[in-house]
């Protein structure tokens, strides 16, 4: 498991990382800004994937780093404390898609949200509007498809990964990426289903 | 789109976290820590069972001091039934699905309140037959629930005695008709002790004053049964007076019931012969005359029956039964091959 995540994550040397997080439970406010450092990066890129390139990343950021020191009395140490981060990042994404297709709003993609730096002004153009169909497209899936969808088509998770990751059952996991596939097919890009 | 350009798409978007942004959430995230975090709101459905869950454990509270002060809660007061019994007397009282038999002196108060039956007994004995729900019985001692469908209750100055079922409770009030009796007038004191306390003294003279509605003729050289005394062995002068008849037939009657549910007839009918001697024109007579007519009436003894029941009819004593009585009188009838008025 721990390995899968190591993907998303540049995992840190475990044994420092139980120790930062004995003394961050602790208290210790500098082993906490220790674990952001080694986490934040990691914690930005699981958002972007599963919200989007939208401008509330860095709120949703916050609110996963403010969830783990609440929870980190809880933190039993039994899984990765990268998968603890993930999992907390992955229900912060389920509430906020939850929240937002309530008020919808089209993905507005900007240059500086492109991974690739060295396009041409055509090129990124093209890349801009390429996204914001495919933003679209997942904006018509419900949360939970959505996160599903991607932990297993972009993030390549196992289903056994993506279940534990959501808190739910292999089989559910499975069923969630399936009826995602389904609606995807029958949805086209202003969001409305075929 | 398919899913490989979707994922390309989804790929292409991951820009790398800068300094700024990396520094600003952490400020963000320092401060959030550093202040007490909200109190966790509950969803509505949480919030609503809690709420629903406090009014009715307010109102459970409400009831519980309303029915202690005596004083209703919320909806109307219902109407209050207070029953007093003279010494001696025993009277027969029903509120819808409560029956009660009390034996003076008594006193009591009947009422509803939040649909639940409330008794309260200041003194006195009272068999209670209830269908419904459990009966709140309060005293000037106690308070409690009695859940069985029969009880007894004596209330007196030592305390409450309360039994349940229908044995201990024929028994309680038979213990209590016994023990009724007037206490003796104070006297001078004598120099030789006075004999003890003899709580089973006054059942002889019952029994004495018991025989069969038919007597059956006795072999003349057949030995008296020690308990039955003769009767002339009537109380002198100065012994306490018994109890008072009316009183032994209504506790015998309540024993009678009691025996005839438990399906025991044969006691029930030496009991019910007994109350009809003991009070021949007493309501619980006429009462006991069509019991004991319907049991003559199905162990097959005919005859019995129309006799009982032409005397039932022709003394009127219980409006109530004569309906019943005529019905019975039918049957007897039918079972004979005669023809019955009402046909």
């Amino acid at each position: 498991m721990t390995v899968a995540i190591a993907r998303v994550s540049p995992a840190a040397p475990g044994g420092e990382v139980e120790g930062l997080v004995e003394r961050a439970v602790a208290g210790d406010q500098l082993a906490f800004a220790a674990i952001y450092r080694l986490h934040a990066d990691a914690v930005h890129r699981l958002l972007t994937r599963l919200v989007g390139p939208r401008p509330e990343r860095e709120d949703l950021m916050q609110e996963v780093f403010v969830r783990l020191h609440r929870a980190l009395p809880r933190y039993r140490g039994d899984a990765a404390l990268a998968t603890f981060l993930h999992q907390i990042a992955v229900r912060v994404a389920i509430d906020h898609l939850r929240a937002r297709r309530r008020r919808p709003e089209p993905t507005a993609v900007l240059d500086e949200d492109l991974a690739d730096v060295a396009a041409s002004p055509a090129q990124r153009f093209a890349q801009r509007a390429e996204i914001e169909r495919a933003m679209a497209l997942l904006d018509g899936l419900g949360a939970k498809q959505r996160i599903a969808f991607i932990l297993r088509e972009v993030l390549e998770l196992s289903y056994p990964e993506i279940a534990r990751l959501m808190g739910t059952f292999t089989t559910t996991a499975r069923m969630r990426v399936a009826a995602a596939t389904r609606a995807l097919a029958r949805i086209d890009t202003t969001g409305r289903v075929r | 789109m398919n899913v490989p350009e979707l994922r390309q798409a989804v790929e292409a978007t991951v820009s790398p976290l800068s300094d700024i942004a990396r520094a600003s959430v952490w400020q963000r995230v320092e401060r959030a820590i550093d202040t007490p975090p909200p109190p966790r709101m509950r969803p509505l459905r949480v919030r609503l069972a809690l709420v629903s869950s406090a009014a009715v454990a307010a109102l459970a509270v409400t009831a519980w001091v309303s029915l202690r002060a005596g004083a209703p809660a919320g909806a109307a007061p219902a109407a209050a039934h207070v029953v007093v019994v003279a010494a001696g007397a025993h009277v027969t009282q029903r509120w819808e699905d409560v029956r009660v038999d009390v034996v003076g002196p008594a006193e009591l108060r009947f009422e509803r309140r939040l649909g639940l039956g409330v008794l309260e007994v200041g003194e006195g004995t009272v068999h209670v037959r209830h269908a419904g729900a459990p009966l709140v019985v309060s005293t000037p001692t106690s308070t409690a629930w009695v859940v069985g469908p029969v009880f007894a209750l004596r209330v007196h100055a030592q305390g409450t005695e309360l039994a349940s079922g229908e044995e201990a409770a024929a028994a309680l009030v038979e213990r209590t008709t016994f023990t009724l009796a007037p206490p003796p007038a104070p006297s001078v004191p004598s120099p030789a002790p006075a004999p003890p306390a003899q709580l089973e003294e006054p059942r002889p003279r019952v029994r004495a004053a018991t025989r069969p509605l038919e007597p059956a003729p006795a072999p003349d050289d057949a030995p008296a049964p020690d308990d039955v005394p003769a009767p002339e062995e009537a109380p002198g002068p100065d012994e306490p007076p018994g109890p008072d008849p009316e009183t032994v037939a209504a506790a015998a009657y309540v024993r009678a019931e009691a025996a005839m549910r438990a399906g025991e007839h044969a006691r029930a009918e030496r009991l019910l012969r007994e109350v009809i001697v003991t009070v021949p024109t007493a309501r619980v007579a006429a009462a006991a005359r069509y019991d004991l007519a319907r049991l003559a009436f199905t162990r097959g003894d005919h005859a019995l029956a129309r006799r009982l029941v032409d005397d039932l009819l022709r003394a009127n004593v219980d409006p109530n039964l004569q309906a019943p009585a005529r019905r019975l009188r039918c049957r007897i009838q039918r079972a004979a091959g005669e023809a019955c008025a009402a046909d």
